[in-house]
């Protein structure tokens, strides 16, 4: 696996205020990277002090090995990425938006341009001028945009937005294709039901802080004090001393590790119960931002 | 590079702006053509004024009321009457006959009327009017050639006495004014030998050549009673130089039969940058103002900024395609403005010439309508190429299209104002300001000039410096920008 995206300490500043802290994380080959945090924690500077698109004060970040500071054209060649909105040019269509950036790449190859028009779904619409498009046809337009050319890191930021239910099922088939190909992809976005479904890494940020990096399963783990939560269902809960915690009327929940799941299951059964199931409990990944984060809400 | 120019020049060329721009100078040249085809049938004032009977009658009927006892009113009545003399005449006669009786004659009808009707003039009556009947007698069975000859002759009559005179008189001051007066003779001579030798008449159709050899005489009898240059103030240097030009153009118009009244390809496109150049700045100026701006606002900066190019590679490119629409859209006006002007005259006077002249060499240099308008267009480069880069600037730094317009123009428009102050209160200090010395028309023709020149060399090495220092400013603004919300 190798490491595509590489951010050490990295800190702004804008004026007196603090924007990102110290930040670090790595995107590797095939990772599907979920950054997400509350508004104004510092994801959108984080991408653009990515993209070169602000300086970094200090820390250094490298795209496929080359600092973006000191060697920004090699460590911009191969990333594509959509910064807030899907930047298009409106008088042109959709095509001209797509061939003019192929160009500038180098790239002339009209067969590649056909198959990223059919990836994006904007066959019936490409020849139009952008202008008469949606939102959603601007957003998978503007991730055609970041496709022309081959990269190998793909930085989104908030790609589902305004995508329709099959727009969003295509992007995440899109992004899961991709990654299998050794793509990384870096999305930014508040829509945590949608990146839990495909994003295998996350980052939190909070307040220009990395907060947790983790798995998405780790990180999803409902992890107590005591340890992970398990759910032991049973025939019925009624009669049994208190030193179980119960849920409803059937389940019994352990918190602890493996020994005390198979401890508790051992009393149970000498009490008579019927054992049905044993889960171990996972967060959605909102629960677990919202965890982390002591947030009440996301938006 | 060149991709990040072919780029921005297919975002240009999409742009609806050019397409306007275009139709409105196809408009304006549609105008203007129309103008110089038909500007002699709209030209008022240049008939001769006494062509209204009612008029005449009207003068007379009041004259009646004057009372010949009053002084005043004697002198009216006597000015009424010679003016009734000229309706009179001008009725009954041809255009050309009435105009010379009213400007070579004028004070022969009112001596005549001073002598009838003023009974304490000195004048005669009987010799007043021998002297008009001649001169009606003349006017009325000669031809225009003919009255030239007589006139050359009365003249001729005029500069044998002065010569005659010359000699005798010894007071300093006198023999001046003869000398003066001598020279005068000498050219009123050479004017009707140039009449007859082009064989131009006092009709409409050569009113135009008229006033060439017209010009041509005055200028020259101007330059000639003149002290010698270096005694001159500077404002009869400048008259003088002025006078030079004109008499060397005039000549070579005479000379060759160019008339310039009539709408040719030539004619017309002589005046194709004094007419037109406010459409080119204009273009120049939207362009460069929002080939930056435009980007900051749509975000497609954002776009472009994450390219493998390096920030001053996509500025460069920029500037680039800006220096290359110049000469671009100027061509196209020109095209369009050629083509309506061809349609128009019926492709007369395509390779007709042009004649400038140059004042260092003191004679003409003859261009067509190409080779004219490229060494014009050559003269505005530093023009169109400095208030481009200052809307570029402008544009970059401030991300504003409207101030990256509005700054530039304004300079333009009182650039004239500008020049005219800096040459009027005679600031030398300020003649490096930049609207002093963009324009190198009067360098690049050597043509004449009414205020003080500096030397190109010196016009040059300022434009550089304005260049370098307009240029410099958003490469260190871009480069270190931070790109926030946009």
């Amino acid at each position: 696996m190798e490491t595509i995206v590489k951010c050490e300490n990295v800190c702004k500043k804008i004026g007196k205020k603090e924007i990102l802290k110290n930040v670090s994380f790595e995107i590797n080959s095939g990772d599907i990277l979920a950054f997400i945090g509350p508004n104004g924690a510092g994801k959108t500077t984080t991408i653009k002090l990515m993209l070169g698109l602000q300086k970094i004060n200090k820390g250094h970040i490298s795209i496929n090995g080359y600092d973006i500071k000191k060697n920004f054209v090699k460590a911009i060649s191969k990333v594509g990425a959509i910064v807030e909105n899907p930047d298009t040019y409106m008088y042109l269509s959709g095509y001209e938006n797509l061939k003019m950036a192929q160009s500038l790449y180098g790239i002339h190859d009209e067969a590649e341009l056909q198959a990223i028009i059919k990836k994006i779904g904007l066959e019936k619409r490409i020849k139009d001028k952008v202008s008469k498009y949606s939102l959603g046809m601007r957003q998978r337009l503007g991730i055609g945009l970041a496709l022309v050319n081959h990269p190998n890191l793909l930085i989104l930021d908030e790609p589902t937005n305004g995508l329709d239910p099959e727009g969003i099922r295509d992007l995440r088939n899109l992004l899961k294709e991709l990654a299998k190909e050794g793509m990384a992809i870096f999305v930014s976005s508040h829509n945590l039901a949608e990146l839990e479904s495909f994003c295998n890494k996350v980052v939190i940020i909070q307040n220009g802080v990395i907060i947790d990096s983790a798995k998405t399963k780790d990180l999803k783990h409902n992890i107590s004090e005591a340890g992970s939560v398990y759910t032991i269902t049973i025939d019925s809960n009624k009669k049994l001393s208190k030193k179980y915690e119960l849920l409803d009327e059937d389940k019994v929940i352990i918190k602890g590790n493996k020994e005390d799941v198979s401890k508790a299951v051992s009393d149970l059964v000498g009490l008579g119960k019927k054992i049905y199931l044993i889960t171990e409990q996972e967060l959605s990944l909102e629960e677990a931002f919202l965890k982390k984060t002591g947030g009440n809400k996301i938006d | 590079m060149i991709r990040l120019i072919s780029a921005e020049l297919k975002k240009v060329f999409k742009k609806k702006a050019i397409y306007i721009m275009l139709i409105i100078v196809l408009g304006f040249g549609i105008l203007t053509n129309l103008i110089y085809k038909y500007a002699d049938k709209f030209s008022f004032g240049e008939t001769n004024r006494y062509q209204s009977k009612a008029e005449r009658d009207d003068l007379a009927k009041y004259s009646k009321t004057l009372n010949l006892k009053r002084q005043e009113e004697l002198d009216e009545y006597i000015y009424d009457q010679t003016e009734i003399y000229f309706y009179d005449f001008c009725l009954e006669n041809e255009e050309w006959r009435c105009t010379f009786l009213t400007e070579e004659y004028y004070s022969l009808v009112y001596d005549y009327m001073e002598s009838t009707y003023n009974p304490k003039t000195e004048l005669n009556k009987e010799t007043t009017k021998a002297a008009l009947d001649k001169v009606i007698k003349e006017l009325t069975e000669n031809d225009v050639f003919g009255i030239y000859r007589i006139k050359k002759a009365s003249i001729q009559t005029e500069l044998n006495e002065l010569l005659a005179s010359k000699d005798i008189v010894t007071n300093k001051k006198e023999k001046e004014m003869i000398e003066s007066q001598i020279i005068e003779r000498k050219n009123e001579i050479l004017k009707y030998d140039l009449l007859l030798e082009h064989k131009i008449t006092q009709e409409k159709k050569d009113a135009s050549r008229y006033s060439q050899v017209i010009s041509y005489i005055m200028a020259k009898t101007s330059n000639e009673t003149l002290d010698t240059y270096d005694k001159l103030s500077d404002d009869q240097k400048c008259e003088y130089r002025l006078n030079k030009e004109a008499i060397s153009l005039n000549k070579y118009n005479i000379d060759h039969n160019l008339d310039d009244s009539q709408p040719t390809v030539a004619a017309n496109l002589k005046y194709f940058f004094g007419d037109f150049s406010f459409f080119i700045v204009l273009f120049v100026i939207i362009i460069s103002g929002g080939i930056m701006a435009d980007e900051y606002h749509k975000g497609t900066i954002k776009q472009l900024l994450i390219k493998p190019f390096t920030r001053s590679q996509i500025l460069t490119s920029k500037l680039l395609t800006i220096l290359l629409l110049i000469p671009t859209f100027a061509l196209m006006v020109f095209t369009i403005y050629f083509v309506l002007t061809c349609l128009f005259t019926g492709f007369t006077g395509v390779f007709d010439a042009i004649p400038v002249y140059d004042y260092i060499k003191d004679e003409i240099v003859v261009y067509n309508v190409f080779n004219y308008n490229f060494m014009m267009f050559v003269s505005r480069v530093p023009y169109f190429v400095i208030v481009s880069l200052i809307s570029f600037a402008v544009s970059t730094i401030t991300s504003s299209t409207a101030l990256s317009i509005v700054m530039p123009l304004a300079l333009v428009f009182f650039s004239n104002i500008i020049n005219m102050a800096i040459d009027s209160f005679q600031f030398k200090w300020l003649r490096w300001f930049v609207t002093y010395i963009w324009n190198l028309e009067k360098y690049i023709f050597v043509r004449n000039y009414d205020g003080v020149l500096n030397s190109l060399g010196f016009n040059i090495i300022f434009i550089i410096i304005y260049i370098l220092a307009i240029t410099i400013l958003p490469y260190i603004f871009f480069n270190r920008k931070d790109i926030k919300n946009v």
